[in-house]
């Protein structure tokens, strides 16, 4: 082992550690904590103008001419919970908003084509839609003209009786501490019995697309390469690992959907969408 | 702002996030980049890909800690820039020098040693670094995760400096003796 492998090794350490240490440093302050680096300002100028190039990108009205099928919040929010219902029927996943929302917002994005060298994606005109029900949380983002989804990422919470398949307490640097649980709920996103060759079919059957391609996954920054998975293999295996990366005939030429599954504390959170939000 | 109100923002698509990112770790960010690079130009371009790369990815990520995920992706672009600089044969800066104190704990290329995934390898590191008291792991990722020089660590540690050098050589012959028990090395 080479030197070189242990420093990009140390890299990904967890997380409180690097966090104490910037605190050591005084380079970074503990969420309620008070400052402790003077070091802020410099190169403020060049962050807001990136600021305002994606401000300007996003608000250019590329598809003024267009018309939509949505063009109201309420019309957005009913079509949300049609197109979920559709994801649902289609068994790509099984997660249905609970009739009593804790949680509704709904807000227009102005899109148009940044160009795949920018964000990695096209966005359209869109609406979100998130709805928060106490157990799931949906963030949607749906094409105006269209009414279909683009993106989706459903949060599961974990019931209140599971099991955490992972816990850890750790000390923040103002003394006190916290626990961190992961949960194995993926059957609160998917069935268990859905295959990566059935998921990808139900979605190029939603989106219109004529077929799909798997294929490897590469992530440098999680040291990830591995082959294409089977086509019947489970798709809540892919969980906290490598995701999907899929390429759908018809989609944006050359780019894959990249769909996922991972743990956070609490829950597990599923995402997919055209708007190829991971890469 | 707390970081869960940024992430929030950068769900949202809201482009202030990036502004809040910067207010409140602008300053860490360009400084980690800063003991790798050395070099301020590089370094903001470095903290402007990061940003990006972090508007990118957000969501569908939500990150619990910004400050550790934001410095992670600012490292990570750091080496990569430093590893090409290098390929053209100008400076290595602060990273030339911890590597070359890390030769320690590496292996000389003889004998058996596992072939780990780097994700194994971080987690034995892990485990490593949890044995470690506080200040002694604050001093030692200070070094090899931040890249601080040695005289900046022990200012803020209160020690002279060959104490501090004395602190990072036996936790870098612990590192290679917990590898080498592992076989890793």
């Amino acid at each position: 082992m080479r030197e070189e492998r242990l420093m990009d090794a140390i890299n990904d350490i967890r997380d409180e550690y690097v966090e104490s240490a910037g605190n050591f440093l005084g380079q970074i302050e503990p969420e309620s904590g008070a400052a402790k680096t003077g070091q802020r300002r410099r190169g403020w100028v060049k962050i807001v103008l990136i600021a305002a190039v994606i401000a300007s990108l996003l608000s250019l009205p590329a598809y003024a001419l267009t018309e939509y099928l949505l063009n109201s919040p309420e019309q957005a929010l009913k079509q949300a919970l049609e197109e979920i219902e559709r994801l649902n029927q289609l068994g790509i996943i099984q997660a249905e908003p609970g009739p009593d929302m804790e949680e509704v917002k709904v807000f227009k994005t102005q899109g148009q084509e940044l160009g795949l060298d920018f964000f990695h994606r096209i966005i359209y005109p869109n609406y979100h839609v998130q709805l928060f029900d106490g157990k799931y949380k949906f963030v949607t983002q749906l094409d105006m003209a269209t009414g279909k989804l683009q993106f989706i990422s459903i949060n599961a919470k974990a019931d209140k009786d599971e099991e955490p398949v992972y816990q850890e307490e750790y000390s923040l640097p103002d003394g006190s501490t916290k626990t961190t649980a992961k949960y194995d709920n993926t059957d609160d996103l998917v069935s268990p019995e859905l295959t990566v060759g059935q998921l990808c079919r139900a979605l190029a059957e939603y989106w219109g697309f004529e077929g799909y391609t798997l294929s490897g996954t590469e992530n440098k920054d999680y040291n990830w390469d591995v082959e294409a998975p089977a086509e019947d293999s489970l798709v809540s295996d892919i969980c906290d690992g490598p995701y999907i990366t899929v390429y759908f005939e018809g989609d944006q030429e050359g780019v894959p959907m990249y769909i996922e599954i991972y743990r956070v504390s609490g829950a597990t959170v599923m995402s997919i969408g055209t708007n190829h939000l991971v890469g | 702002m707390l970081d869960c109100q940024i992430v929030e923002l950068y769900w949202q698509r809201d482009e202030s996030a990036i502004s809040h990112t910067d207010i409140k770790y602008g300053g860490y960010c360009r400084s980690i980049s800063n003991n790798i690079l050395k070099d301020q130009g590089e370094s903001e371009e470095c903290l402007n890909d990061t940003y990006l790369r972090a508007w990118n990815s957000m969501p569908a990520e939500r990150p619990e800690r910004l400050g550790a995920f934001l410095g992670k992706i600012v490292r990570n672009l750091s080496i990569s820039r430093l590893r090409q600089r290098m390929a053209d044969k100008r400076g290595g800066g602060e990273y030339l020098i911890c590597l070359e104190e890390l030769r320690d704990c590496a292996s000389k290329g003889q004998g058996p040693e596992k072939r780990l995934e780097l994700k194994e390898l971080t987690e034995h590191i892990d485990s490593f670094l949890a044995g470690l008291k506080e200040q002694e792991r604050d001093i030692f990722i200070s070094r090899y995760w931040y890249m601080a020089p040695v005289d900046k660590i022990a200012e803020r540690a209160g020690f002279s400096y060959g104490k501090t050098a004395s602190i990072l050589h036996r936790t870098r012959l612990k590192l290679g003796n917990y590898l080498k028990k592992e076989g890793l090395i």
